[in-house]
């Protein structure tokens, strides 16, 4: 639906803490910034040996933004990079090997292949996650460097390829001669790296605010309420890792001109691991990040090989030690006794690089103990340091489009069915867990419009029932079936949800590090038909759809009444006010049919109120919904019919007063009175 | 056929030591759902330790101080990179700051020892023995028959004493473990530790068979994890199975393909048994509570 033009529109104060438009101009300023000193870094310095170096940390930056995608946005730990960074430039090289292709065609093949690689690597990689994905992804590494070593007739083998100096701009081939001379020729090069470097943040940018960048952060913060979205979270990894191969693969081809030459042992698992301590560095979720981490990783080695420059910094970073430690212990802080192990450790470094001739050898050592610093001490890496200590710093996009309007109704969209057909029938759904049967053979029929009570003791079976209703359990036995000929079962949870099934969680689920705005953006990502071109190239439709999108997610939080909320991340709301948002964003679905299980489990009285206030406005507006609650004036004072499971198995259905007094039902939950005479 | 049974029986050595490594990964996940992933530089690290021992106490009185090396050096691991990432629940961390350790005992061990590969003396003799025509160096056997007392040594701990019940109680439910007075912490270290003994014995095992080096570990501790996955990471009979179909297959490919590709099908293996059946051929599926 369309935001009608009579529907009133709401311009809403979004007033967080820091005002959002500094966040986005401190962006454009770095942008600026960035792209000033690029441009006149080679007239500045004029020494090659700089402008190479320059260079490097552009290419690095390249993969590891891609990398950011992975790793910050995802969550995935990735350590095939090096191979993919390797795919790439052997692919730019080869080609010129083989056919004497120029650096262009590289570029482009560089793209291609490793992105065809990524999606390879995502087959195995999309059933696992965390560890698995780490050493799968390391073998993947390892496996491209034993064929790049061992396929001698594509590859030259451990011989390496060497290139020519890339010919960027070909002048002669118009009959031309370079009209900045043979200097400006040697720059050509510098400057088509820092072309790339800036529309790879561009690309990044885009992608990470588009519906896709907000399906990787959900299905990193919840994978389940992901594919319960209707986000399918199988597909989106492959997104991500497609995308950030694409990037390594630039990185890659562009590596192979620059230094022009390339050799199986440049990308192994040093280099992997030399590009997570970047990404986690210089801070994830962020494009400066991957530039100061790349600058680090790059400019590294140097410092390393000035030892008098080492003592210096470890002579100023053990006095810096020195100081915290002397303030800890004076002002006898808390931390001041887990300080003492990383402080000592800074301290002995010094006399350390007094004693020895040359770091150089002891480089990956000082690697190693970076790792540890950042992934204890710096988590969330310098950028995520600064942006907590400087609120002007943190990210603006959630203030986008600060003009949040709620167009008036758009809230109903498939409801309203009525009539005496069962909205879902289940027919003797059996689900076996090795030799316990949760559930046993049970019937349920849900009449459309109205708010079907599931209840039942502890352990009887009603979760069970919820997660084989979405697809997370694939019953056993019996069948789903939604309006009457929409088979449920056997399909994925994301399928089911498409089709119109959408629930809140026992525990909540939602996608923390989102904000309430964002967290319904997801459930309404049904709603964008845009590909990643679109998002890419922020066409006029992907900015429609975002527009509709926003709009339509405001008046969703007006309606679970969270509208002054919803620029704060998820984490930050009380408890009562996250089971809200659950609903709204299981809302932003457009369901047929609503899952609500114990939703007013752990909230205050207050709470309840508002809580029963919504969900009739919901039945109201035409949504069926199941309520699986424990508070039995709740389920009293809203279902129209309660069904009541035990062990498995359903023991009474009817209104609220039949059921209440059914003695099966007062025998299941207080015990039977036989029994309890027998004592 | 007379070549594929000998290929067969060196297959099997090798086989057994990655069995025995993964065995080592197993111990840390069932406690800690965590791994080490510098599993392979506590490997190196005890075979280079074992190597610098020899002159002084022979071979075999140099075994049980690369024990309580290996036993020390895991606990150490535990401390500085699991504990801290396990207290604020990040699987980034762990991976990471075990990443981290290991490049960085690989980095300290190539500064002492050098970069060359070194030959570690054998302790039994270098002829090989005939069994039908099928020759096995006696230090195979001792790969074989080694690697297999120290994991049931470990299972007997396991089963017998009360820091084993600890263990296994823990590997079943961590927090029910907790809230009967066991120090999962303690535990958690204590499988570390185990972890890394065996990767250390491993070491010593195998150093003789190979050539000794700071190089060593990565490779076989990554082939190790693919071990553990084929045969499942909670499964002690999966991982010798595991183990043992790697290593014939790596010595078939080395011998009729290329030694080259040699590492090559574990890694493919590994990919494929994660692409279709992740909990491994051994393994049982668990079922996520929502």
């Amino acid at each position: 639906m369309a935001p009608s033009a009579s529907a009133p529109v709401l311009a809403r104060e979004t007033a967080p803490p820091a005002a959002p438009g500094l966040g986005r101009f401190a962006g454009i300023l770095g942008a600026a910034l960035l792209i000033l000193g690029l441009a006149a870094f080679p007239h500045l310095v004029g020494s090659q040996y700089y402008i190479h170096l320059v260079t490097v940390i552009a290419i690095y930056a390249i993969l590891i933004l891609g990398l950011d995608i992975v790793v910050g946005y995802t969550g995935q730990v990735s350590l095939g990079h090096a191979g993919l960074f390797g795919v790439g430039a052997y692919a730019a090289a080869v080609l010129f090997l083989k056919f004497k292709l120029g650096i262009w065609l590289g570029l482009l093949a560089g793209i291609g292949v490793t992105a065809a690689f990524g999606l390879l690597l995502a087959i195995p990689a999309l059933r696992v996650s965390g560890p698995y994905l780490a050493m799968v992804t390391l073998a993947f590494g390892t496996i491209v460097q034993i064929f790049i070593n061992e396929m001698t007739d594509l590859t030259n083998g451990p011989l390496g390829i060497t290139l020519p100096p890339a010919r960027v701009l070909d002048f002669s081939l118009l009959g031309l001669s370079s009209p900045w001379g043979a200097a400006g020729r040697r720059l050509e090069f510098y400057y088509l790296v820092c072309a790339c470097l800036l529309l790879t943040i561009l690309v990044v940018n885009r992608v990470v605010r588009s519906p896709f960048g907000r399906a990787f952060e959900a299905l990193r913060d919840s994978p389940i309420a992901c594919d319960c979205m209707g986000v399918s979270v199988y597909r989106y990894k492959v997104y991500a890792f497609v995308i950030s191969a694409g990037l390594a693969g630039l990185a890659g081809a562009l590596f192979a001109w620059s230094e022009r030459y390339v050799a199986p042992n440049t990308y192994g698992f040093e280099l992997t691991v030399l590009f997570l301590l970047a990404v986690t560095m210089g801070g994830r979720k962020s494009r400066s990040g991957p530039l100061i981490g790349a600058a680090i990783v790059v400019m590294m080695p140097n410092i390393l090989a000035d030892i008098e420059l080492v003592r210096m910094m470890a002579g100023g970073i053990a006095a810096l030690a020195v100081a915290i430690l002397a303030v800890a212990f004076l002002r006898r802080r808390e931390n001041r006794f887990a300080l003492l192990v990383p402080a000592l450790l800074c301290i002995a470094f010094f006399p350390a690089t007094l004693a020895l001739q040359s770091v150089t050898d002891y480089r990956l050592t000082v690697f190693g103990l970076m790792i540890l610093f950042v992934v204890y001490y710096l988590p969330e890496g310098i950028v995520g340091y600064l942006r907590e200590k400087l609120p002007f710093l943190r990210p603006a996009h959630t203030g986008e489009g600060r003009l949040l309007t709620a167009a008036g109704e758009a809230l109903i969209r498939q409801g309203g069915r009525e009539g005496t057909d069962p909205l879902l029938r289940v027919e003797g759904a059996v689900m076996q867990f090795g030799g316990l049967k949760a559930l046993a053979g049970v019937d349920l029929a849900v009449r459309p419009g109205t708010i079907h009570g599931l209840i039942g003791p502890n352990g009887s079976g009603k979760s069970t029932m919820m997660n084989v209703l979405t697809g997370i359990y694939q019953p056993t036995d019996g069948a789903v079936v939604l309006a009457g000929a929409n088979r449920l079962d056997g399909r994925t949870p994301s399928e089911i949800a498409l089709a119109g099934v959408a629930r809140t969680f026992q525990n909540v689920q939602l996608f923390r590090e989102m904000t309430a705005l964002e967290n319904v953006l997801v459930g309404l990502h049904h709603s964008f038909q845009g590909t990643l071109f679109d998002a890419i190239l922020s066409t006029p439709r992907r900015r429609r759809e975002e527009r509709e999108a926003r709009a339509r997610a405001m008046a969703m939080l007006d309606f679970v009444g969270l509208g002054a909320l919803a620029q704060v991340e998820a984490r930050n709301l009380p408890y009562g006010k996250q089971r809200l948002l659950e609903i709204g964003r299981a809302l932003a679905l457009d369901p047929v049919l609503l899952l609500l299980d114990e939703p007013a489990a752990g909230l205050t009285a207050p709470d309840i109120a508002e809580l029963t206030t919504i969900i009739r406005k919901i039945r109201d507006a035409g949504i069926t919904v199941i309520l699986i609650e424990h508070h039995m004036d709740v389920v009293m004072g809203l279902c129209d019919r309660v069904s009541v499971l035990d062990f498995g198995h359903k023991i009474a259905e009817g209104n609220a007063r039949e059921v209440q007094s059914d003695p099966k039902v007062i025998e299941a939950y207080l015990g039977s009175p036989v029994a309890d005479a027998a004592e | 056929m007379h070549i594929f049974l000998q290929l067969v029986a060196s297959g099997v050595a090798v086989g057994m030591i990655y069995a025995a490594i993964a065995f080592g990964y197993q111990l840390t996940f069932a406690t800690s759902k965590t791994l080490n992933f510098g599993q392979g530089e506590a490997l190196m690290l005890g075979a280079l330790f074992g190597l610098t021992l020899v002159p002084f106490t022979g071979y075999w009185l140099m075994l049980p101080l690369v024990l309580v090396f290996g036993f020390a050096l895991g606990a150490l691991v535990e401390r500085l990179g699991v504990r801290p990432a396990v207290k604020i629940k990040s699987e980034y961390g762990w991976i990471m700051a075990t990443i981290a350790l290991g490049i960085i005992f690989k980095n300290v061990a190539e500064n002492i020892w050098g970069r060359d590969d070194l030959k570690f003396p054998s302790p039994l003799p270098e002829a090989a023995l005939t069994f039908g025509g099928v020759r096995v160096l006696p230090m195979e056997l001792l790969v074989v028959a080694g690697a297999l007392l120290m994991m049931l040594a470990v299972e007997l701990f396991n089963r017998r004493s009360i820091w084993g019940k600890a263990v296994v109680a823990t590997s079943n439910d961590i927090d029910a473990a907790g809230l009967m007075g066991i120090n999962t912490r303690k535990v958690i270290t204590l499988s570390y530790a185990i972890s890394a003994m065996t990767a250390a014995f491993a070491g010593v095992l195998v150093a003789p068979v190979t050539l000794t080096g700071a190089t060593m570990g990565s490779v076989l501790a990554l082939k190790a994890f693919a071990v553990a996955i084929i045969g499942g990471l909670e499964s002690g009979l999966g991982v010798i199975v595991g183990g043992l179909i790697l290593g014939v297959a790596e010595t078939l490919t080395g011998f009729y393909i290329s030694t080259g590709y040699k590492d090559v099908p574990g890694l493919i293996l590994l990919l494929l048994v994660l692409a279709v059946r992740p909990v491994g051929l051994f393994g049982k599926a668990v079922i996520k509570k929502v």
